[in-house]
């Protein structure tokens, strides 16, 4: 699979986002998370990232995207220190986590749930209090047309002016997905995107990812439906105790004994 | 030096009172996770009770009995009725919040409606002050230390029910993780009604001697006491009885203490100011555990 | 007789003025500020320093600290200003503490905040609370007592008016919008880049300063400003409004301040008669109780809930008329805006 070319918010053709961690240390009340972990993701991949439970997958992911900090360790994401940086400053600068458990705002409309998104709003401006709908409307306007856009990209604009929460658990995926997508991101962290959904609905979602990717976005994806991997991810990297065990594609990975010894089966 | 010794005397009849509440309400938030603002209305129904038969003539361990009673009572009730069905719904911490305080308005105009919206009195005979006691500057009369004994025989005899029965380890692990414990066999709704009908029987036990320790109350006494309550609560951990009494025990001398230097009213405002702390740089107080890691799924 | 409307006329918009504070507060941004009668509170206090003179003068009966003798709207434009400082302090307190201690944590500090002002009689004259406080304007308007009332009401009026305006372009804004998603979810608020911690301060200064200017309205009409007017239980009595009225909608808002703030207290007035004064005290408490947790339990988007908001694809882009649809999970009847 080639990395696609896409725009990024200054209209520069970009192939995605870099993500090097080096060393990076989690621990907490005792307990190692996370220990000397090292890999990359260059730009326009998707990177699957498997392992038993329990192997750190999830919290290298939370410390990277900054929800918990880093013991130890740095991570550079297209060249510049991220270690420890808080969510929003992180989402300004491209780069977005979506949880495992879907987090929609509930009370939003799907539609108001992607306008919401777009960054650099002048209406979101605390003088927007005060001033006229015109000193705002125009960007507004372009936001929305964009948004519905999305929603037609990804089939939910029949559910534009629903609100969120009464989506389907697939369809709050692609949601979330496309919220990120406003945010005009070039690296996406994905903490299990296919948990709980409906196994009809994942080839679409798998389509959508690879649509994300040839958009200019790189993918960094922990999973353990190893199918949905390895029709996806251009590369693999195995993780036990908090630490890799390897790296490659899904037919070099099942070469490999003490990969196949921790953790996959056929 | 004398005046600061019988100052942390009376503390000792103060931080009595304070911790058979606390210990009451620790209880009840390591069960239902739920901050009950409400304890103070049911502490007074207590009081209230209390007052009303040593009005008809019993004596203390009469007054306390009903107390416990009504409390334990009362506080069930409530639970059953009201604060687990709204969490059933939903409600969040903040929403639990006026649901307590709510009921503590209903509560209280229900004791001001029926029993009228004075300032009630003890009207006890002075007692002299214990001899032995006074030679080292306590200046304690027998009520003082019937009530200090009482509560350390209380929630000594909580601490081995927690510790040593059965009973007790089931609370304690209902408590930890409800689910866990309902997979162990542990009939966890029927240890959460035990657990209000101790607590509560603690909180109106709370009320009774609170009547007498005070002299005067009113029925909106319970929740300027619970502001205090809660202070040695967060001090000595959530959830964790023998911290609420430590902290029961700091407070009350400290503010006893404190009375000596500064105006009185400002001593209350020294506790809370302990809290506010607490709640900013150290919300699991003395002895709590540390929040484990945040929701990673989230 | 007139002179009872327009006392009720005036305190009802006072009430309105507070409750859109709560619900830029709680309504719109979703922060759990159990502090919130101080907001109005230290409005009142600051306009009533700022119009009695220095403490020194009318024979020093009432202690206070600073004191000026400023003209008609100044006071109560500073009042909107403090308390919007201390919306800040609040929002910055908000940072450091978790959802969960936030509401105890201003409930404490409600408390506390009336035991020091009690005690520490300089700063605002103590228990007693600062009184005789003069109306505005009074010295330039020659006017009769019913006629100063009716102004005053249009006043009031005018107030609530230029703050409708406001709030409703607040509402239609982005703005109200990335306030509502950081109620709906702050983490996920967070992770598309919204500043989180920033948009609550704004939204406790924005609704404090609402609060704060009603306080001030209230105290330059009434002249008089005590402790035993700010207790915790007011903030009770703002919540009651907002949540039997309906959280997140102005009109909503404004019916819940009438029911809850007005009507329950001054109904007994037009009722015969039937026991002691006291008692009807307190079963207007209960009833407030009882009504809020009924309220909570069967309704808890309030009697006229948070509209939705619609749009059109079609050129230009313009949110659209839709008519009422059925229900939401929750149970309640949702009502699409025109």
């Amino acid at each position: 699979m080639t990395s696609g070319v896409g725009v990024d918010r200054k209209g520069q053709a970009t192939r995605g986002g870099e993500l090097v961690v080096e060393g990076l240390r989690r621990e907490f009340g005792g307990t190692v998370a996370v220990d000397d972990l090292t890999f990359a993701v260059r730009p326009g991949e998707i990177v699957g990232l498997v392992g038993p439970n329990g192997a750190g997958k999830s919290t290298a992911l939370a410390v990277i995207a900054g929800v918990l900090p880093a013991s130890k360790g740095r991570v550079l994401f297209n060249g510049q220190q991220i270690t420890g940086h808080l969510p929003h400053k992180l989402a300004r600068a491209g780069l977005v986590r979506i949880p495992q458990i879907s987090q929609e705002f509930g009370r939003l409309t799907t539609l108001e749930n992607l306008c919401v998104a777009a960054p650099h709003q002048r209406g979101e401006r605390f003088r927007s209090a005060w001033l006229p709908r015109r000193s705002w409307a125009g960007q507004e306007d372009a936001v929305i047309r964009e948004a519905f856009e999305l929603l037609e990209r990804f089939n939910l604009a029949a559910k534009a002016n629903d609100y969120a929460e009464t989506l389907s658990g697939g369809q709050k995926r692609l949601l979330e997905l496309a919220r990120a997508l406003m945010v005009k991101p070039s690296l996406l962290l994905l903490d299990e995107p296919m948990a709980g959904v409906n196994p009809r609905f994942m080839e679409t979602v798998e389509d959508c990812l690879e649509e994300v990717r040839r958009s200019g976005v790189s993918l960094l994806i922990v999973e353990h439906r190893l199918d949905s991997v390895e029709r996806l991810c251009d590369r693999v990297i195995v993780m036990a105790q908090g630490r890799v065990l390897a790296e490659g594609t899904m037919a070099e990975l099942r070469e490999m004994p003490p990969v196949v010894e921790a953790y996959l089966v056929g | 030096m004398s005046i600061l010794i019988s100052a942390v005397g009376f503390g000792l009849v103060t931080a009595a009172v304070t911790a058979l509440a606390a210990v009451g309400f620790t209880l009840q938030v390591g069960i239902s996770n739920v901050f009950n603002f409400s304890y103070g209305a049911v502490m007074i129904t207590g009081t209230y009770i209390g007052y009303a038969v040593n009005s008809a003539g019993g004596g203390l361990a009469a007054a306390c009995l009903a107390g416990a009673a009504a409390g334990a009572v009362l506080s069930a009730l409530a639970n059953r009725l009201l604060f687990v069905r709204f969490i059933g719904r939903g409600v969040n911490r903040f929403g639990m919040l006026i649901v307590c305080l709510q009921f503590a308005v209903i509560v209280q105009n229900l004791l001001q409606a029926i029993a009228g919206d004075t300032f009630f009195t003890y009207n006890l005979s002075a007692e002299p002050p214990i001899g032995f006691l006074k030679s080292v500057d306590f200046i304690l009369d027998p009520t003082q230390v019937t009530i200090i004994i009482l509560a350390v025989v209380v929630i000594a005899g909580l601490t081995l029910l927690l510790e040593m029965t059965r009973l007790g380890r089931a609370m304690r692990a209902t408590a930890g993780n409800s689910s866990l414990a309902r997979a162990c066999g542990i009939r966890t709704a029927r240890i959460i009604d035990i657990t209000w009908l101790i607590s509560g029987g603690l909180c109106g036990l709370a009320g009774v001697i609170f009547g007498y320790s005070v002299g005067a109350f009113q029925s909106s006494s319970g929740t300027d006491f619970l502001t205090v309550v809660f202070a040695a609560t967060m001090l000595g951990g959530l959830g964790r009885p023998l911290g609420a009494a430590l902290g029961a025990l700091v407070i009350g001398i400290a503010m006893s203490v404190l009375a000596v230097y500064i105006q009185s009213d400002m001593t209350q405002v020294a506790a809370l100011g302990i809290l506010i702390l607490i709640i900013l740089f150290r919300p699991r107080g003395l002895f709590g555990s540390a929040v484990s890691t945040k929701e990673l799924a989230t | 007789m007139t002179y009872y409307i327009t006392t009720i006329l005036v305190y009802l918009g006072i009430d309105v003025l507070a409750i859109w504070g709560l619900n830029v507060q709680y309504g719109l941004c979703g922060v759990y500020n159990f502090g919130f009668i101080l907001f109005q509170a230290s409005g009142a206090y600051t306009a009533a320093i700022l119009t009695l003179g220095p403490s020194s003068g009318n024979g020093g009966y009432q202690s206070y600290f600073f004191g000026a003798s400023l003209p008609f709207p100044l006071p109560i434009l500073v009042a909107g200003v403090v308390a919007a400082i201390i919306g800040v302090i609040f929002g910055l307190l908000t940072r450091r503490v978790g959802e969960d201690y936030l509401a105890v944590l201003t409930f404490v500090l409600a408390v506390v905040a009336i035991l020091v002002v009690s005690a520490a009689v300089s700063f605002l004259n103590g228990p007693a609370g600062l009184s005789s406080v003069p109306q505005p304007l009074t010295s330039v308007l020659h006017v009769s007592l019913i006629a100063y009332s009716w102004l005053y009401v249009v006043f009031v009026a005018l107030v609530c008016l230029l703050a409708y305006f406001s709030l409703r372009l607040l509402a239609r804004a982005p703005l109200g919008r990335v306030m509502r998603a950081v109620r709906e979810n702050e983490k996920a608020a967070a992770s598309v880049g919204k500043n989180v911690g920033g948009l609550r301060i704004f939204a406790l200064a924005y609704g404090g300063a609402l609060a704060g200017i009603s306080g001030a309205l209230l105290v330059l009409f009434i002249s008089t400003w005590s402790p035993g007017s700010w207790e915790y239980a007011e903030t009770l009595t703002a919540f009651s409004a907002i949540i039997v009225g309906g959280t997140g909608n102005l009109y909503g808002a404004a019916l819940g301040a009438f029911v809850v703030q007005i009507l329950i207290f001054e109904l007994p007035r037009f009722l015969p008669q039937v026991s002691a004064a006291n008692l009807v005290g307190s079963l207007q408490w209960i009833v407030i109780g009882v009504l809020t947790l009924g309220f909570m339990w069967w309704r808890p988007q309030g009697l006229l809930p948070e509209r939705k908001r619609s749009y059109d694809i079609s050129w230009p882009v313009r949110q659209r008329t839709v008519r009422p649809i059925g229900t939401t999970p929750a149970g309640g009847v949702e009502m699409e805006r025109e």
